[in-house]
């Protein structure tokens, strides 16, 4: 396993890169924080209308959020893959598709997070903020929108945490991420896929484990600075 | 200033938690709400500010039924300060202050710091400006709450036992601090269970049992 890294570590690590596109982890961490990055502000909205929206609005985020959270995304990839050529008239390429199916993903789980974190804010929060005369929007973005996202922090990265395992999907896609990369260091030598394998999912553990180990961390960290 | 009309109140189960209050408030007095537990002494002062609307009678604040008024612009016109206490939990004493003037008073983000100094200067909080209110003691986050309540210097100030959930040795500062507040001429209605500071403080004292106001007299009668 050693003399496949010591051979391969910088195909793992940027794919083709510079005689070809970038791929490897690097690609597999822009996916994926660019896909939850992009997902967090959909999700906020998502959980505004299911908290604060009209019955009718609330009701179409929530069957938003159930619909994908039925689907596997394996399907969302395809949709994309397939649909975005109809609709954009051209096609997008393979890392393009994978960080838009994780963004329509991500965003009804992320939602769910900070609809939580909303739900866990004590009545009493925005009592003071109504009797004190602030209006409808400063106390969503002034006071139930921090203290929500600053509660869902530990679990958000826990999601940062599957959407890096869920980026390994791209490979069926041919988008050049650790996964692809793997694929074509077992392409090369042919007769060692357990060993390659094997590599791919230390370096999957390494990664998210310590994605796991900050979660943790930022949740005791939370719990000290909010105990009175 | 403030006054009470008929007013009543009946939650949506039937019962009823006010029943015809009829009282006023003149300005620059104090009045201490005294009475049992659940006799509706919450529920009247939330019917200043609207946090309860009430569905008989009227509350007259300044000449105008309160129900005239627009919501915000009624609340910075009436502070409110809870037993609970409530800072915002993410800001820090000075931010909870700052946040207020900002948002609710429309003053410029220097503006709304330099006041939010000033007023947590004037209820001793000033080197503690920077912390969390976890890092507060209850009496400490009730002074916060209170400059919060007063920043937008509202003509009224309506306190809900604002003493009882802090432990015995943190009340005298936030005590201290009302009586200020009482001798500078603020129209407050304060919901307290202690005798001594309802007499200490305020003009007058309302007796409020099971949803009425049974009695109204000066408070330096009833000592007697
Ligand atoms: N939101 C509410 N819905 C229904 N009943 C309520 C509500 N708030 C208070 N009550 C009831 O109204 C009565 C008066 O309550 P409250 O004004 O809080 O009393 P006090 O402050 O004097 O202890 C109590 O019986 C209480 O249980
Ligand atoms: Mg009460």
């Amino acid at each position: 396993m050693i003399d496949i890294l010591s051979d391969h570590w910088l195909i793992l690590l940027i794919g083709q890169y510079p005689h070809g596109p970038l791929g490897g982890l690097a690609m597999t961490v822009i996916m994926a924080v660019t896909s939850l990055a992009l997902a967090l502000p959909l999700a906020l909205a998502i959980a505004v209308a299911r908290t604060e929206g009209t019955p009718r609005i609330a009701r179409a985020a929530q069957i938003f959020v159930d619909l994908v959270r039925a689907i596997p995304l394996l399907m969302f990839v395809f949709w994309v893959y397939f649909a975005a050529p109809v609709l954009l008239g051209r096609p997008i390429g393979g890392v393009a598709t994978m960080i838009a199916a994780l963004v329509i993903y991500e965003s009804s789980y992320l939602s769910e997070i900070v609809r939580a974190g909303i739900e866990a804010i004590p009545d009493g929060q925005i009592e003071a903020a109504r009797s004190l005369g602030l209006r409808r929007w400063p106390i969503l973005s002034r006071v139930v929108l921090p203290q929500a996202l600053q509660a869902s922090a530990p679990s958000l990265i826990v999601q940062l945490n599957s959407t890096v395992k869920e980026t390994s999907l791209a490979f069926v896609i041919s988008a050049p991420e650790l996964t692809f990369s793997a694929t074509q260091i077992n392409a090369v030598l042919m007769t060692r896929p357990l060993k390659v394998f094997a590599l791919l999912a230390a370096v999957y553990f390494c990664l998210c484990g310590s994605l796991s180990l900050a979660a943790g961390l930022m949740e005791t960290q939370f719990r000290r600075r909010r105990a009175n | 200033m403030i006054r009470f009309e008929q007013v009543g109140k009946t939650w949506r189960d039937g019962s009823a938690a006010l029943e015809a209050v009829d009282g006023e408030v003149r300005r620059g007095e104090v009045v201490a709400l005294c009475g049992p537990s659940g006799a509706g002494k919450s529920t009247l002062l939330r019917t200043v500010n609207r946090l309860v609307e009430v569905d008989r009678g009227r509350v007259v604040l300044d000449g105008t039924d309160v129900r005239r008024l627009r919501l915000d612009r009624l609340r910075r016109r009436v502070g409110f300060v809870f037993q609970s206490i409530d800072l915002f939990r993410h800001l820090s004493a000075v931010d909870n202050v700052a946040l207020i003037l900002r948002r609710a008073g429309g003053l410029s983000r220097g503006e709304s710091r330099q006041r939010a100094e000033l007023w947590l200067d004037r209820v001793g909080m000033a080197d503690r400006a920077g912390s969390l209110p976890a890092a507060l003691s209850g009496g400490q986050q009730q002074r916060v709450a209170i400059a919060r309540a007063m920043c937008l210097d509202p003509e009224v100030l309506l306190l809900d036992e604002p003493t009882s959930a802090l432990d015995p040795e943190l009340v005298t500062g936030v005590r201290t601090l009302l009586r200020d507040l009482a001798a500078r001429g603020t129209t407050m209605i304060v919901v307290t269970h202690e005798a001594g500071f309802a007499r200490g403080v305020a003009d007058r004292l309302w007796q409020v049992t099971n949803g009425r106001l049974v009695a109204d007299r000066p408070a330096r009668e009833a000592a007697a």
